[in-house]
């Protein structure tokens, strides 16, 4: 895995120009620090701006206003090209619909990341996939398809792509929300394995307080702005 | 290597889909060059044939037309009050005999099937329009037969044409150009055909012995006649055949024709079929790309750059015509195969040729690649763009 890494956000702002060409400002100048293996849930209701800020954090979409730095570098504002490689060494992704490749197996699934990470040699792949998914407790459904797969085990392919390039920030948009009870605590539990064994940073986007109060933080957001953090 | 081997992934995903939108671009791509075509000429295809068209019209000639009452268009009805009445001058066959002398104002041109063989055609230059022929036709010969290139073997031989041996004297090129504005089906196939060009009535009679009248008063031309001399000539038609003789300057003729292409229907249905067609190619091009969104997204998530997503878009949008495209070069390049049968010394001759390929046909079939590829690359960074715009759009104020 790549070294730990922290991520400290300044004055981050994010506006939509809605269909009646009003202004949303779904993200209003937050300050937020998220230290190197630590495991963060940011909760609050529908409209909040937490997957908006999420997806920033992630370099998927671009603030208007304020920074983003890892390690104290600046990561935000980088030209295209250098962003997708640093997304793709850095940052894994856990969706709540899983965003797996339905066409293609769970093995071509884990090893997406990889093909856009020049870091890792094509002969790599098989031995990290494997080892992903040996982690995860898939490894006996890499040839399978994803809809042949229970809700659980998608979520868990989705977490070995996560992990698969050493990633060392893994950023889960409600990666509970689809689950029962027991796939939650199964999937939970991964993530904090990966957080507390192998020192990731892990940021939650979450509705579940049941999940949020198992993280190290829980940070509230309301109208775009963070109302408190609380351990 | 990775972009391409994404891009057979995502065509052979799709396989289905692909054979039928290949059979449909197939044929929306084989019949755009005729809508199109159709626009500016329905029958006069070729530059050659246009300038000949031109030619056509530059000629002071008159079109005389037996018609049947019955077939009489109302315009030419409307406007037979002002012609001249019962007129008691000369006969048909004494206009005729005048006319179609050396120096007379008379021409005809007719084409007829062989009675035995439906692949063969008798083409006739009678009286001035002789001189109109594709070949120089010596001035002291009642009878001058040719042949085109396929039979060169029948020079110097008789040919029985409406049971007179008649001599083979030269050769039509296979290149020349025939085009009538009446029968402008034989430009295009003249192949195998026998010319005959017959300058005066009297050897006109020989050949016809049972009399050329039907023959020559379906399709009559007037060279420079006053209108005394029409009228006449009206005024016998009418008189012997029981026919209307509908008069027409080839100016008018022709003109009339060039409405007909141009008619303002057939344009917006010209124009309205082939946006129609386009209009679904597009569609169905943008339905694949479309297809693969949410894929492209979760690529670029993981570190796919925008470059290559579009890539893959556009390589995805031309493999999705490829098959279409093939199909183009392969009727441009390899033409079809026809047969021609010819009587050869009374003996039945049937040959296979292939079709030469066309400069033309190779050049319009690269312009068409390339307006393809234009068409395709313009869907893709429309699909891209929207894409883009939605992706930073999405999940607003999550």
């Amino acid at each position: 895995m790549n070294d730990l890494k922290s991520l400290c956000v300044k004055g981050l702002s994010k506006s939509y120009r809605s269909p009646g060409d009003s202004v949303v400002r779904a993200v209003r100048n937050v300050e937020l620090t998220i230290r190197a293996g630590e495991i963060v849930a940011i909760v609050g209701p529908s409209g909040s701006g937490k997957s908006t800020l999420l997806n920033m954090l992630g370099l998927i979409i671009t603030p208007d206003s304020g920074s983003i730095e890892m390690d104290g570098e600046r990561i935000d504002g980088m030209p295209d090209g250098k962003s997708c490689r640093f997304r793709s060494a850095n940052f894994g992704y856990v969706m709540q619909d899983f965003a797996l490749l339905d066409g293609e197996s769970v093995y071509c699934n884990i090893r997406l990341p990889m093909l856009y990470n020049k870091s890792i040699r094509p002969s790599e792949y098989k031995s990290r996939v494997r080892e992903a998914a040996e982690r995860l407790g898939i490894a006996d459904k890499l040839r399978r398809r994803p809809a042949q797969l229970s809700g659980g085990e998608r979520q868990r392919a989705a977490i070995a792509r996560a992990i698969v390039c050493g990633q060392p920030m893994i950023l889960a948009d409600e990666p509970t929300g689809s689950l029962d009870a027991q796939n939650r605590d199964i999937v939970m539990n991964l993530l904090l394995d990966l957080c507390r064994n192998d020192g990731r940073t892990v940021v939650i986007v979450t509705h579940d307080m049941s999940v949020a109060e198992r993280c190290d933080r829980i940070i509230r957001m309301k109208d775009g702005v963070i109302q408190r953090a609380e351990k | 290597m990775k972009l391409i081997r994404q891009v057979v992934n995502d065509l052979r995903r799709e396989l289905i889909w692909l054979a039928v939108y290949s059979v449909l671009a197939s044929m929306v791509l084989s019949a755009l060059p005729g809508i199109l075509g159709g626009l500016t000429s329905a029958s006069v295809k070729e530059m050659q044939e246009t300038e000949e068209y031109m030619r056509m019209a530059d000629i002071s000639m008159i079109l005389v037309k037996g018609l049947k009452l019955s077939s009489v268009p109302d315009s030419a009805r409307a406007g037979s009050g002002d012609r001249p009445g019962p007129y008691t001058g000369r006969s048909l066959k004494e206009i005729f005999r005048e006319g179609f002398s050396r120096g007379g104002s008379l021409g005809c041109w007719a084409a007829e099937r062989d009675p035995y063989s439906s692949e063969t055609k008798y083409v006739y230059f009678v009286g001035r329009y002789v001189d109109l022929a594709p070949v120089d036709v010596p001035e002291d010969c009642d009878y001058y037969i040719c042949v085109t290139e396929e039979n060169a073997g029948l020079v110097g031989k008789t040919v029985s044409v409406e049971g007179a041996e008649l001599l083979v004297s030269g050769v039509i090129p296979n290149d020349a150009m025939i085009y009538h504005p009446v029968h402008p089906e034989l430009s295009a196939n003249h192949s195998g055909a026998l010319f005959v060009f017959i300058r005066d009535y009297e050897s006109l009679r020989r050949v016809f012995w049972y009399g050329p009248t039907n023959f020559v008063n379906n399709c009559l031309l007037s060279f420079g006649a006053d209108e005394e001399e029409l009228a006449e000539l009206v005024a016998a038609i009418e008189r012997e055949t029981g026919k209307f003789a509908f008069v027409q300057t080839m100016e008018e003729y022709l003109g009339a024709q060039t409405n007909r292409m141009r008619n303002y229907t057939g344009m917006i249905f010209s124009i309205g079929a082939a946006a129609a067609l386009i209009a679904a190619m597009a569609m169905n091009v943008s339905r694949a790309i479309r297809r693969w969104e949410p894929e492209y997204s979760i690529h670029r998530l993981f570190g796919a750059p925008r470059p290559f997503i579009f890539a893959r878009m556009a390589l995805f949008g031309l493999g999705y015509n490829l098959p279409a495209i093939l199909y183009l070069w392969y009727t441009a390049l390899f033409p079809a195969a026809y047969s021609v049968t010819y009587y050869a010394d009374g003996t039945e001759v049937t040959e296979k040729a292939r079709g030469t390929i066309s400069l033309a046909g190779v050049g319009r079939t690269a312009l068409a690649t390339g307006l393809i590829t234009v068409f395709v690359l313009a869907i893709s960074l429309y699909e891209f763009c929207r894409s883009n715009a939605g992706s930073a759009e999405g999940r607003r104020g999550e």
